[in-house]
């Protein structure tokens, strides 16, 4: 394999993990546009894990993504008690708060960065990201996935259910962030080097522009969207300085004509039928009953 | 507690910032019991049921189920208290298939980790799915199991309502208008579907416009007019009510 083809590959693997991150809040319906702050709890503790103890950098990864999981939760507390567009503004101000914290601590380098001297390569980032994509799609397929959808769509509803509506938020957001979390340390560990630069408010818009894009509906969306972001851009690269334009303008036509996202529920529906199978359980979905 | 009532209310009431919504209303419902709760549009049924379910918390009086005070229980807790409930407009998970909505219902029965992880949605034959599968074959539904809710007429989603709110092993159903956009086939469908219901122990409480759906299911009428019960007896006795007659003829229904 090329050095190019591998770097787009790890690009794109990382991608994915951070387009999880971003997923499960969506999916609770909240918007954390604080997820490069969650990246970056991760990514200074696994190096500072793994630099300082000398610990195994896969463990320190997965460590550092528990942390921040346990870290988010305990955030969910405060944070969760706004809702909407407000709940958007606490994320951002958190990641800003998180992304100077990592500016002025000097165990970990301060402004200047932090070298990273374990190294994960391709495989180990794609055995993670792999792993991230099969918890998630696993969790989404159980009833605990089943009732973040009703959370999604009607907390009223849900809270008479018996589901409990904050506890499902508080985990949707603190799992998004263990995500986020590994993520980073994936980051750090493949690149040997982390800098507070990196984890700034811009990240965390791309990732959650590149979810949407892909959709929130299925599992498989914020995989999509990954793909397209990481590989569109390459794509275009013969028209040097129009292929972040042309993707831009990609990006707004796909929101006007498909707002919902590039794959929701309709088409994973109309996927399962064409192979047969009634991924609802019975009948072919398609008869409607007749009615007066 | 075999012999308290399955839901009873005591002096309730509830004011919506100064405005007497409910006042001061008591009636009982026994076990196996098929009651109405009828009235005039504005009447206050509809709160009734969001009172009993915890969607508002009382301004004053006590609600009991099975003879335990369900008052200060926090609405997310009731279902498995006893009581269950359809709505009156419709709130179904648009996100879900017909049959996942109907699995909801049987959230109020989970507790333990390991049916919170169990892939509900991944394994074709549990029998949390035949269950739910069930449920929609009784309702005639079953064909519909796969189909997106939000496609389907006005009628059919009020009967996937009644199947998800059936499933959570209340004591006591509060459904609310079940009739509304059925033709009369499908009325008496579920009619004697409610009456099979009642016979196998579920109490019920109906909210219905339809006067004939009424006269024709339920035993006890529970009447309310501005808030107030202003009748209570068999259909038959509260239709010689003069209060009950006076409170219809102002308005639309009959
Ligand atoms: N959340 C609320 N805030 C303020 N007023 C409310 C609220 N809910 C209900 N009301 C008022 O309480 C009164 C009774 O409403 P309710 O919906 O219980 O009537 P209903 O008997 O179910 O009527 P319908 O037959 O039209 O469904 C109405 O005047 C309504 O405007
Ligand atoms: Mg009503």
């Amino acid at each position: 394999m090329s050095g190019y083809v591998e770097g787009i590959l790890v690009i794109l693997l990382l991608n994915v993990v951070f387009a999880y991150a971003v997923y499960w809040p969506l999916a609770a319906g909240q918007l954390n546009l604080g997820v490069a702050g969650f990246v970056g709890v991760g990514a200074y503790l696994s190096a500072y894990l793994s630099n300082e103890y000398g610990i195994s950098p896969y463990l320190a990864c997965i460590g550092g993504g528990l942390v921040t999981f346990v870290f988010a939760l305990i955030i969910a507390v405060p944070v969760l008690r706004t809702k909407g567009i407000y709940l958007a503004l606490a994320t951002f101000a958190l990641g800003q708060v998180l992304q100077s914290l990592f500016l002025n601590l000097e165990v970990v380098g301060g402004a200047a960065g932090y070298p990273v001297i374990a190294y994960i390569g391709l495989t180990g980032i794609a055995v993670i990201a792999v792993a991230v994509f099969l918890v998630t799609a696993f969790l989404e397929r159980t009833r605990f996935g089943l009732n973040m959808v009703a959370v999604h769509d009607d907390e009223a509803v849900s809270d008479l259910f018996g589901v409990n509506v904050r506890r499902y938020q508080a985990l949707a957001f603190a799992i998004g962030a263990g995500f986020a979390g590994i993520g980073g340390g994936l980051y750090g560990h493949h690149f040997s080097y982390i800098e507070p630069q990196n984890y700034s408010i811009l990240f965390s818009i791309s990732v959650v522009l590149f979810v949407l894009l892909g959709g929130t509906q299925t599992v498989l969306g914020p995989l999509l969207g990954a793909v397209f972001f990481t590989l569109l851009p390459e794509v275009l690269r013969g028209s040097e300085e129009w292929r972040y334009a042309i993707f831009a303008v990609f990006i707004i036509v796909t929101m006007i004509l498909r707002p919902q996202g590039l794959v929701t529920t309709f088409e994973l529906r109309a996927v399962r039928r064409l192979f047969g199978g009634g991924g609802g359980g019975g009948g072919s979905g398609l008869g409607r009953r007749a009615h007066g | 507690m075999a012999d308290a009532p399955v839901l009873r209310l005591d002096g309730v009431s509830k004011s919506f910032g100064g405005l007497d919504v409910i006042r001061n209303l008591s009636f009982e419902v026994a076990r196996g019991q098929r009651t109405a709760l009828i009235g005039p549009n504005g009447a206050g049924k509809s709160t009734v049921f969001n009172l009993v379910s915890g969607v508002y918390p009382v301004t004053a009086g006590r609600i009991r189920v099975n003879g335990q005070d369900i008052t200060d229980v926090p609405s997310r807790l009731r279902m498995s208290r006893g009581v269950s409930r359809s709505f009156q407009n419709i709130r179904l998970v648009p996100h879900l298939s017909v049959l996942e909505n109907v699995l909801i219902g049987q959230t109020p029965r989970i507790s333990r980790l390991a049916e919170v992880l169990y892939p509900v949605r991944l394994v074709r034959n549990s029998h949390w799915k035949r269950e739910a599968m069930g449920a929609l074959e009784r309702a005639g539904l079953a064909e519909l199991a796969g189909s997106q809710v939000d496609d389907l007429p006005y009628g059919v989603q009020k009967q996937i309502e009644v199947a998800r709110a059936l499933l959570g092993g209340a004591d006591v159903l509060l459904l609310d208008e079940p009739a509304a956009g059925l033709n009369p086939e499908e009325t008496e469908e579920l009619r004697e579907r409610l009456r099979n219901i009642a016979d196998q122990g579920t109490t019920l409480v109906v909210v219905e416009h339809d006067m004939q759906f009424v006269g024709a299911l339920c035993e006890h009428v529970v009447v309310l007019d501005f808030g107030e019960k202003i009748a209570e007896g068999t259909p038959a006795e509260v239709r010689r009510e003069p209060r009950v007659i006076e409170a219809y003829l102002g308005s639309d229904a009959e």
